[in-house]
């Protein structure tokens, strides 16, 4: 009987009790942010608030915060505009776009392109805070910890992208959030651990595809560390799920809202599968387009750190100390004050002489521009309505014959250079900057942009 | 005759206006008592709270007050559907969405506690080991039985591993007089020395709390528990109890032991139901118990401080969730109830049928509770404070709205995804289609996120990927709360019996804690 009872009482005990009881006094602090962690917030976004209003924000050229807010109003217009930007586009994924959907209708500062700014503000501000509170659950000295955050905070490459309202922020959230508790996890085995982490990633992915690589990375991980130690049949089973089903959830949503809206579920892998330029698309993805180097930087803070915490004699504090704070150091300095200015794209710089180049010339004509393009060309077209816009995310030439048609109509391209290599007319036609297509005849080009004129074969164009 | 009914009721004159009307009703023959064994003080204590504290019983579903509040609250509905419908209607799909997302809000946070290590009051092995049995206090512990043939062996054996000096222990049997069954397999078994059978005489209300009102008034033990028939509690958790209470402050005057089902995998609605409880009492409550909030009890394995549970009179009769309602009401006298980490096993109502029974009389339970706390609205508030109290709103409140709305929302969402039907556009203006899409997406994720973190806590593996199932038995669930939600207006107190003994109909083999895997998980523990 004693031991039927010693039995069953074991049983009872959840497996989160038996990490507890493994790890001795252990339990996961229950408030992982105290009143450091919040002044931290508060002065990281007070540095963002102020770095935005020094920069001139939103007139100095914001294209992903212009193009986040215009995405975030058409959504709340209806849909028909911002689809490809709501589900499609890999090169504005939706996570961020749908935080600043709950800004974009308030008045500036808060709402318009200033949605965008304080989303990102918000998470690089709540990012510095877990810098902090994870340094001190490890139990690292304040003054690395500190110093570590402020060398993160005031940094150039933070300040620039949190200023410009850029989404590289997320990308750093979630990769110091799923380094920590993937830490965490295999320190203590802690489910809210491995749960978080699991829901970070995830979520992750609608901000950063790249995501996909550090989520591989600590699966890889959790498996391994699962495969080697003996558990009962299931467990690893179970573990799978709980670590995957965020990710597969996301991947799900954002599939199914292609196949509901665009028609095609992987329509945001549309072109990186084409013949012409795949291998170059896919080494851009990879390896440029994100910002791997301030990500990998953060993680190896969250690595270090953890052994700092740990480290036994001054020496090795001092040094694992300052091994916390060089990453920070390097990847966030190394650029110096350039990162503060938004990255330099030749046809942003020329669109505006591009459009008062047209207003002069083409008036009274419509002026076809497909894929974010369109947004920055609305903000610069003015009120004259000399020349008028037909702006899509998506690039239906049937359409936009058929909206133009008996009008002068124009198609205006840009270069297939940087961000608008993933303009959904280069992802269709990847030559349509250089051919001209069987209803287009060449008007004019510039350095970096390229005017075709609309034709038409039926009657009512010839008239 | 009518000198009879007097003696057998408090003399004290009730506040209660139709208090004549609840003599008639509650009446028993004294002679009939008598012949039960039971006398007539006994009696009048099972319904002490009704009569002297009427307004915190469920005898009457809605008091005159309540009735004049819910027409007022009708009359601005109508009045604002004629006035203008679609404003009306905007208004009150924002208010439920705001509800929705607090849910969301309320319940994660509690999940978050829980999940970071709270497992209520736990007893080490030291600490029972130090026990000396001639220490122990008299325990007594209350079993309700009706229509519970099929589970007597089991209860018999459960009550016979419990690990507790018999001379300090007392199991009450309370049967009911029209049972003759029940009572004449339990006269052909041999019973535990401490085990005692007392008849509960037949008449009105037939719930559990008053079959359990007479066995507090024969408790003679300084601590208390309930049973059901197919419990199966964890051996020591007399013991543990005893620890526990020794370790918490005296205002602390219960402990809920974590349910959990013995014949989880005996078929798909068992596996969800064991996935449901495991959520509601490894991740909601441990929580609610951190956060200090009122704590709906789970109908068995409550451990109670006998004279302070004497002190709230017991249990209301009337509620059909007794062990929710004075869950509450501990609350609201100030008291406090933990949770205790130790499982009672229980068996899982395993055929749909049954299942939206015992639903049913549980959300109508719930209903209850909440419109007899609501007499008073702001005394839990003012007792445990704002942020508990809210934790009050949300688990007791919130749940059974939830269940009676959802319906309706699946059928707009779904209305909107394939007809995509102007009205519902219409319903959902900036910003409330924000909210209704998080709530859509990320709040029905999370609890089912949530679902599946619940079966890995509770060491439940191979249960997990059912937890993706469990949108299907929010179905079920909806259904068994109209079910009970259309009772409480025609039978409120009518008590749906929930039918034991179904997996030994079934043939099914129980392991020992619901275990699939017994050798593996005992290693797994250590």
């Amino acid at each position: 009987m004693a031991q039927g009872a010693k039995v069953v009482a074991t049983e009872g005990r959840t497996p989160a009790d038996q990490s507890k009881a493994d790890s001795g006094t252990m339990r996961e602090p229950q408030r992982a942010f105290g009143r450091t962690e919040a002044a931290i917030f508060l002065v990281a976004l007070s540095l963002a608030a102020g770095a935005a209003w020094y920069l001139g924000f939103p007139a100095m050229r914001s294209r992903e915060a212009n193009v986040r807010a215009s995405v975030a109003d058409d959504l709340l217009a209806g849909l028909s505009r911002g689809r490809q930007g709501f589900i499609g586009s890999l090169a504005y994924p939706p996570f961020p776009t749908l935080v600043a959907v709950a800004l974009v209708k308030l008045p500036p500062p808060l709402g318009g392109p200033w949605a965008a700014f304080w989303t990102q503000a918000m998470l690089g501000a709540f990012l510095a805070a877990s810098v902090s509170a994870w340094l001190r659950i490890c139990g690292v000295g304040a003054t690395a910890r500190l110093g570590a955050v402020l060398l993160l905070v005031a940094s150039p490459v933070f300040l620039g992208w949190v200023s410009r309202g850029a989404s590289e922020v997320c990308l750093l959230l979630v990769a110091f959030a799923g380094c920590s508790l993937l830490l965490h996890w295999l320190r203590t085995g802690h489910l809210r651990a491995l749960a978080y982490l699991a829901i970070a990633l995830g979520t992750g992915l609608a901000a950063w595809p790249q995501t996909l690589a550090l989520l591989t990375v600590a699966f890889a991980v959790v498996v391994f560390r699962l495969a080697r130690a003996a558990r009962p049949r299931h467990h690893l089973e179970a573990t799978v799920i709980v670590f995957l089903a965020p990710a597969v959830y996301i991947a799900a949503l954002w599939t199914a809202a292609n196949w509901l809206i665009m028609g095609e579920p992987f329509f945001f892998l549309r072109g990186l599968g084409s013949a012409q330029g795949a291998g170059e698309r896919w080494r851009t993805i990879c390896a440029e387009a994100a910002p791997w180097g301030p990500a990998l930087a953060l993680c190896a803070v969250a690595i270090v750190g953890r052994f700092a915490g740990a480290a036994k004699g001054r020496r090795s504090r001092v040094l694992l100390g300052l091994g916390t704070i060089a990453p920070c150091a390097i990847f966030f300095w190394l650029e110096g004050a350039n990162a503060l200015l938004p990255p330099h794209t030749p046809s942003d710089d020329e669109l505006p002489s591009v459009i008062a180049d047209c207003e002069r010339n083409l008036s009274p004509a419509v002026l076809v521009v497909s894929g974010y393009r369109g947004y920055d060309v609305s903000r610069l077209l003015g009120d004259g309505q000399r020349i008028s816009l037909y702006h899509t995310l998506s690039f239906y030439p049937s359409d936009m014959l058929s909206k133009t048609r008996g009008m002068r109509a124009y198609l205006l391209v840009p270069e297939p250079r940087g961000m608008d290599l993933w303009e959904d007319m280069h992802l269709r036609y990847p030559r349509i900057y250089e051919e001209p297509m069987p209803f287009t005849v060449y008007e004019r080009s510039w350095k970096h942009w390229r005017l075709w004129r609309i034709v038409r074969l039926d009657r009512s164009d010839r008239r | 005759m009518h000198r009879q009914r007097k003696t057998q009721m408090p003399r004290k004159r009730p506040r209660q206006p139709g208090a004549h009307v609840l003599n008639e009703v509650l009446y028993v023959p004294e002679a009939r008592l008598r012949s039960l064994g039971i006398s007539d003080g006994t009696w009048r204590e099972t319904f002490r709270l009704v009569f002297e504290r009427p307004e915190d019983t469920a005898v009457k579903v809605l008091t005159a007050g309540q009735w004049v509040v819910a027409l007022a609250f009708l009359l601005v509905l109508v009045a604002g559907l004629l006035a203008d419908p679609s404003l009306a209607l905007t208004v009150i799909n924002a208010l439920v969405i705001g509800f929705y997302l607090t849910i969301v809000a309320y319940k994660f946070w509690l999940i978050h506690l829980s999940l970071g290590g709270s497992a209520g009051i736990t007893v080490s092995a030291d600490e029972l080991a130090a026990l000396r049995d001639e220490a122990l206090p008299p325990y007594t512990i209350l079993v309700p039985l009706f229509h519970e043939t099929e589970s007597l062996d089991r209860l018999l054996e459960g009550l016979r591993a419990i690990d507790y000096p018999a001379d300090r222990l007392q199991a009450l049997l309370l049967l009911e007089e029209d049972d003759a069954a029940t009572r004449e397999a339990v006269r052909s078994k041999e019973l535990p020395p401490f085990a005692r059978v007392i008849v509960v005489p037949d008449g009105h209300p037939k719930t559990k709390p008053r079959a359990c009102n007479v066995g507090l008034a024969h408790a003679t033990g300084e601590y208390l528990v309930t049973y059901d028939a197919e419990d199966r509690p964890e051996p020591d958790q007399l013991k543990k109890a005893v620890v526990a209470f020794a370790k918490t402050p005296t205002d602390v005057i219960c402990l809920q032991a974590r349910l959990n089902f013995y014949n989880k995998r005996q078929n798909l609605l068992t596996r969800l139901f064991t996935l449901e409880y495991s959520m509601w009492f490894d991740l909601f409550l441990p929580g609610l118990s951190d956060l200090g909030a009122p704590i709906p009890l789970g109908g068995t394995s409550n451990h109670f401080r006998t004279a302070r549970l004497r002190e709230l009179m017991g249990w209301d009769p009337f509620n059909v969730t007794e062990d929710c309602d004075l869950g509450v009401r501990i609350a609201r006298r100030g008291y406090a109830t933990r949770m205790l980490d130790s499982t009672t096993w229980e068996e899982a109502c395993s055929h749909p049928r049954h299942w939206i029974r015992q639903r049913s009389r549980w959300v109508k339970g719930y209903i209850q509770t909440y419109l007899v706390a609501l007499r008073r609205p702001f005394a839990i508030a003012r007792r445990v404070g704002l942020a508990r109290a809210l934790g009050f709103h949300v688990m007791v409140g919130g749940t059974p709205f939830s269940l009676l709305v959802n319906p309706l929302y699946w059928t707009l969402t779904t209305l909107w995804f394939t007809l995509r039907w102007e009205g519902v556009t219409r319903l959902f203006p900036f910003p409330i289609v924000l909210w209704g899409l998080v709530c859509l997406f990320a709040g029905n994720f999370a609890f089912v996120y949530a679902t599946l973190l619940a079966a890995f806590r509770r060491g439940d593996y191979d249960l997990v990927k059912y937890g993706l199932l469990v949108p299907f038995y929010w179905l079920l669930m909806s259904v068994g709360a109209w079910k009970g939600f259309l009772q409480l207006l025609t039978r409120p107190s009518y008590w749906e019996k929930t039918r034991h003994g179904l997996d030994i109909e079934a043939g099914y083999v129980e392991h020992p804690s619901g275990s699939e895997e017994p050798a593996a998980r005992t290693a797994d523990s250590g």
